[in-house]
């Protein structure tokens, strides 16, 4: 018996191949986002954390300073007075190589004789050989590079490359190779550079400074060690744990990470719309049967489970695609998600993608479980069909239109608790989500009632222009509600997700743009080359300041120095300029008195901060923010919060003037010109641009293409979000396309009955496509209030909540436009090969259902 | 299916996941087991490149204290301790300090960074606790930079980090120094002074010490061959006042090794009648001891003369086999044939082998025999490099 339960049911599956394979492609494609998404944040965690451990070896702690480093002498004290030999003197820095300039290196500077307990691949008595460490040590601009590097970079020992460090341009040579001989080993060096630390210190001009001491503190008297260290720090210089840096890097990412998780399982939930319409309409069209199976002794459990099981074995098809497909997926997904941390929070190599298993799992929980959840109301209802009477398909209709005040009523409650939801305080931005599902849920409840209304409001027009058969297209969309409601809803929630991002994208373009045009008042921009897009962390010689001043054209100049601070809260960047008053009107204030503020910042040492800054840090005007300065620590009254979308790490500012009090950095990040009325500013560049010396390469950008390069970063940021939308898009259009084309090839002996009564295949094909092109019109307008609740939610809620920043939400009509057609489009596209289908079937076989 | 078998087989879907991921991944991994080997002494000593150092052609005249202090423009160069130490009650303690100098190129190349030096430091500190059968070898590395480790002439001190040796010239005794040496390594120290009892003794032809066949294929040797010693000893938690006689080699050159030239032996040997005997010889790949051993017979009076090779014989009487597999040579036969000497060399315990970054042998060794018709006692040390045929 169970066996023909089990034939039958399969049999079912491979009549209807079509329904099928889409919603086994809209699972596939459900999971394969969540899993690609999840594949490719772990990759950039997992080479982040891992490229941190790598250069960190076996130390417990690091002995850090300033972003300038930390004055060499107190590794000798450390390592010889306090007889602390577990130390070793580390620098790190950033290097570009000429033949591969996409490619970050990391520069790591040692001392080879302090190395042995820290680091394996760097042991004196190690794989390297003795003589190539005496190039090492002694020859000037010499580095080691892994085998596996040389090969990729097409040299070998001897050998130089051409690399750029900030500003400065160098000819490293290649003093030694390490040889790895295993692939653990050659993903450990793989972005690494190891240079001698003298060597480094040259490389990076970093005179008398390391960056930071290692430290291994043994268990055995850990804190009184520790308590010791301490005890022997000057001002300014700190211990810290070995992992929190890479702490610090995953709460700098975190929020979005956690936005491109979110966004993934859209494309989950959007899936489940799609089983739960598929096996709806399978219960629904095997009601006989069903009630055939109860009336020859089949239990209501047996008949749950065939369904269940149904689903379930089409979740499992689709999930086991769908992982596949997400491995492929996230191989795109991790660059996309790499260039954006790289544009937004820290320098980032992700080589390999990392195949977890765990998130493979997870993936496929989600999708199996998904599709069982979304099975358990249609096997409920096939449960319900009694033995040997047969319902009628109009009773089903009948009730559903019985029931539309309720659902209403209960969606208008459900969309009610997740406003709630969202406007309780809180900064969990899971909390905004799981607000958001059920607001939008809730409103796609509203569905049938809407649909009722258009109809009623359509019937008539449409009568008049298409005649009888606009009228029976129409009704048809009513009489049919159980399942033109659920797609209309499954569609119209798809078209608002493009809405709502794309209304949150631009609004936050726009909002960028706006800033941006303020901000950027100065003619000429000077900086070192960036490597992480929104942060300029370059060293230019603050003697250019004085050059350029000297030039006739110039009328004023302005400067400023950003580094990226890793405090214990948390890393946010720390600006500190010197700002002319004619730039006072540059930075807009959330809070605080301007004019006051300003007159603090230059005089009474004041902090002005962003109001990302304030959100991530629960700041506000005359709070005082305390910092780790060269002199120790030193308190800074808050004095204004402005407004500012660079980052959402959060930033401090303070005058030039002030830091070179507190700090020993007289570099600078970036110098801003102001000409005379009537300069030429190209001239003015490239009179500035040849000024620089022979071995440095400073970047000088005009006011009209800076704006531009900070807009395309901005683009490309929101280069994944593009994607992701899109791939909701397509996963809502399968589905569209299933519950449409279903309902039409449902019809098919109502359409025989009409064909026999002399309807034309052409007249069947317009009412068909007219049918799916009302509900398209329906679907599109529905999601219009849809797609804009939900962009408000997503740029005065999630955004604010992820990132602290304050949008202008700015409505878009074309999107709207967009959207119906968008709509419409994807309807008539689901009406064709019913149509097509029916057209070509004779009346006769038509009306031979079974 | 039934509900239980839907569950089962979910299961089963599920943990067939894991499983062969984990196996897939597991076959992926290969452990890097490979071990560290030490280096051999023929590998740091050959350079290639000795273009531009300063060589040793002809014998010098020795000047002190300058001669004390190091000779950069020199490749290699070292302060050599060693010596035998008792306690009040008799315990014995070897001891051995040295700290090496290397250059690693010629030139002091001028570069911005302070860290930045052609001068490299290395050191050895061993303790030998005869009673106890135990030694303990331990060694650091250095730059010559940065105050981390250096040589300077005034006041003399050579150091590597908190490993020290500091020398005062005596004033009424220009000549004939006094030593502070100091070592700590985790709970073992050495804090010694060392008083010359003898004016300096130069090895070789005066001072110059032929190595090869070529000219400058030699070193600049002299020792201090008797240093009346006195000072602390720590093993693990415990302090020994000792007292004894201890030796010292100063030695620097530009040579290596010759291609078939594959380590040294090398002795000094403090006899009880005042007498002192260095002797040393550069080994062959072969084994045999070539051409280029010679050595030096110190009177109780400080007078001293040289030997060469055709006038000592040196038997092997046992061997010892290290923990890697090899074979070092473990107790001799001295005789020096134009002298009536003829001594018994004996380890106190055989395994004294340094097992750092260089391994070699260097330890205590007890002396019996017969000088002058006289039986006679006596203490040194053996040094023994270049037995690492297999790592």
């Amino acid at each position: 018996m169970k066996k023909t339960l089990l034939k039958s049911s399969l049999k079912y599956l491979l009549f209807h191949p079509w329904q099928i394979f889409l919603s086994i492609l809209g699972i596939a494609l459900g999971v394969a986002v969540v899993i690609s998404i999840d594949l490719a944040n772990q990759s950039a965690r997992h080479a982040f954390k891992h490229s941190l451990e790598t250069v960190a070896g076996k130390a417990t702690h690091h002995i850090i300073g300033s972003p300038a480093g930390i004055p060499d002498s107190i590794y000798r004290n450390i390592r010889i007075d306090y007889k602390f030999r577990n130390s070793a003197p580390v620098i790190e820095g950033y290097i570009v190589v000429e033949s591969d300039p996409v490619r970050t290196f990391t520069l790591l500077g040692v001392d080879p004789f302090a190395e042995k307990p820290f680091r394996h691949f760097l042991n004196y008595s190690g794989e390297i050989g003795f003589k190539s460490l005496y190039h090492f040590l002694t020859k000037p601009n010499a580095v080691f590079i892994s085998d596996f590097t040389a090969k990729a970079l097409n040299v070998q020992i001897g050998d130089t490359l051409f690399s750029k460090i900030g500003v400065a341009l160098n000819e490293l040579v290649i003093a030694g190779v390490i040889t790895t001989n295993d692939k653990r080993s050659d993903k450990v060096l793989e972005n690494l550079m190891i240079a001698d630390i003298s060597t480094a210190q040259e490389l990076l001009q970093m005179k008398n400074r390391i960056s930071r001491i290692d430290l291994i503190v043994g268990k055995k008297n850990y804190n009184t060690e520790l308590e010791r260290i301490k005890s022997i720090l000057p001002p300014g210089v700190r211990i810290e744990r070995s992992g929190s840096r890479s702490q610090t890097a995953e709460q700098m990412v975190k929020a979005f990470n956690m936005n491109l998780t979110a966004m993934s399982l859209l494309a989950l939930v959007v899936g489940m719309f799609l089983i739960y319409n598929t096996m709806t309409f399978s219960v629904v069209q095997r009601r006989v049967f069903l009630g055939l199976l109860r009336s020859l002794g089949v239990t209501r459990r047996e008949i749950f489970f065939l369904i269940i099981n149904e689903a379930i074995l089409l979740g499992i098809i689709g999930t086991i695609l769908g992982s596949i497909m997400g491995i492929i997926l996230a191989k795109g997904m991790v660059q996309l998600v790499t260039q954006s941390i790289n544009d937004l929070y820290f320098v980032l190599n992700v080589r390999s993608l990392q195949i977890s298993t765990i998130y493979l799992i997870k993936g496929i929980i989600l999708g199996v479980g998904a599709t069982f959840f979304a099975a358990i109301k249609p096997a409920r209802e096939a449960t319900t069909a009694p033995p040997r009477v047969v319902m009628s398909r109009s009773i089903v209709e009948t009730e559903l239109k019985r029931n539309i005040p309720k659902l209403t009523i209960f969606g208008v409650v459900i969309a009610f608790i997740g406003s709630i939801i969202l406007f309780t305080p809180s900064k969990s931005i899971w909390l905004s989500y799981s607000g958001l599902v059920p607001l939008v849920l809730g409103l796609s409840l509203l569905t049938p009632l809407c649909i009722f209304g258009l109809v009623r409001f359509f019937n008539p027009i449409i009568g008049r222009s298409f005649g009888i058969l606009g009228k029976m297209a129409s009704r048809g969309v009513l009489t049919q509600i159980s399942r033109t409601s659920v797609a209309i809803a499954a569609l119209s929630i798809a078209v608002a997700t493009t809405i709502g991002v794309g209304t949150m994208v631009t609004s936050f373009r726009n909002t960028v743009q706006n800033w941006l045009g303020n901000l950027l008042s100065a003619d000429i921009f000077i900086s070192a080359p960036r490597l992480i897009a929104t942060q300029s962390r370059g060293n230019l010689n603050p003697i250019l300041v004085s050059k350029i001043a000297q030039k006739e054209e110039v009328q004023h100049v302005n400067y400023y120095r950003e580094n990226v601070i890793h405090a214990e809260q948390g890393a946010f960047i720390l600006l500190t300029a010197k700002v002319g008053e004619h730039r006072y009107n540059d930075f807009i204030f959330k809070s605080g008195n301007s004019g006051k503020a300003w007159e603090a910042y230059q005089n009474r040492e004041a902090a002005l901060i962003t109001e990302t800054y304030a959100y991530r840090y629960n700041k506000k005007v005359g709070d005082k923010i305390f910092f780790l300065t060269d002199r120790g620590e030193k308190e800074f009254k808050i004095e204004g919060i402005y407004y500012d979308y660079s980052t959402d790490l959060g930033k401090v500012s303070i005058a030039h003037h002030t830091y070179l009090k507190y700090w020993d950095d007289n570099k600078l990040s970036g110098i801003l010109v102001y000409a005379h009325d009537g300069t030429n500013i190209n001239d003015l560049m490239n009179k500035i641009r040849t000024m620089d010396g022979e071995n440095e390469k400073i970047q000088v950008q005009s006011n009209k293409s800076l704006f531009a390069t900070s807009i395309n970063i901005f683009d490309r940021t929101f280069l994944i979000t593009n994607v992701l939308q899109m791939l909701a898009i397509i996963v809502a259009f399968i589905g569209v396309l299933s519950a449409l084309m279903a309902i039409q090839l449902e019809r098919s002996r109502e359409f025989g009955v009409l064909r026999a009564n002399g309807l034309t295949p052409r007249q069947l094909w317009k009412m068909v496509l007219m049918q799916t092109g009302l509900m398209g019109l329906i679907s599109g307008i529905i999601s219009i209030p849809i797609g804009n609740i939900l962009a408000l939610v997503l740029i005065k809620v999630i955004n604010e909540r992820s990132f602290g920043w304050t949008l202008r939400f700015d409505f878009r009509f074309d999107l709207l436009v967009q959207a119906i057609l968008l709509a419409v489009f994807a309807a008539l596209l689901a009406g064709i090969y019913p149509a097509y289908k029916m057209a070509k079937t004779s009346p006769a076989l038509a009306l031979r259902e079974e | 299916m039934t509900f239980k078998k839907t569950i089962i087989f979910l299961l089963f879907f599920l943990t067939l996941i894991p499983l062969s991921s984990w196996y897939y991944f597991s076959i992926q991994k290969t452990e890097n087991t490979k071990q560290h080997s030490s280096i051999k002494v023929s590998e740091i000593m050959s350079g290639d490149d000795f273009a531009g150092f300063a060589k040793a052609i002809e014998p010098i005249e020795f000047q002190f204290p300058r001669d004390f202090g190091s000779h950069p423009k020199f490749k290699n160069e070292w302060w050599y301790f060693t010596g035998n130490l008792k306690t009040e009650s008799g315990r014995l303690f070897g001891f051995q300090f040295t700290i090496f100098r290397n250059a690693l190129s010629a030139d002091s190349l001028k570069r911005n960074s302070l860290w930045a030096t052609n001068q490299f430091y290395m050191a050895h500190f061993a303790l030998t606790d005869v009673q106890g059968k135990k030694f303990h070898a331990f060694e650091r590395f250095s730059r010559g930079a940065k105050g981390l480790a250096g040589a300077q002439q005034s006041p003399l001190r050579i150091w590597l980090e908190d490993w020290i040796i500091e020398i005062i010239d005596d004033k009424e005794k220009p000549g004939i120094p006094i030593f502070t040496v100091k070592a700590t390594e985790k709970n073992k120290s050495i804090d010694l002074t060392l008083k010359s009892t003898k004016p300096v003794v130069l090895q070789g032809n005066k001072g110059l010490s032929q190595k090869g066949p070529e000219p400058g294929n030699a070193s600049y040797y002299y020792s201090f061959t008797r240093l009346k010693t006195s000072g602390k000893i720590q093993l693990e938690n415990k302090k020994y006042d000792v007292s004894g006689y201890a030796w010292l080699d100063r030695e620097w050159s530009t040579s290596a090794l010759g291609k078939d030239q594959v380590g040294w032996d090398w002795f000094s040997l403090q006899l009880d009648n005042g007498q002192e005997i260095m002797y040393y010889q550069i080994r062959n790949r072969d084994g045999s001891a070539g051409d280029f051993r010679s050595g030096t017979l110190v009177e109780k009076d400080g007078t001293y003369r040289t030997f060469n090779k055709n006038n000592i014989k040196l038997a092997i009487l046992d061997h010892w086999t290290n923990p890697t597999g090899n074979l070092y040579p473990s107790r001799w036969r001295l005789k020096l044939l134009n002298e009536d000497i003829e001594l018994e060399i004996i380890p106190n315990f055989a395994n004294q082998e340094l097992p750092l970054s260089i391994r070699y042998w260097e330890g205590s060794v007890s002396l019996a025999g017969k000088s002058n018709g006289q039986s006679i006692k006596g203490m040194g040390f053996v040094e023994l490099t270049g037995y690492m045929f297999n790592n």
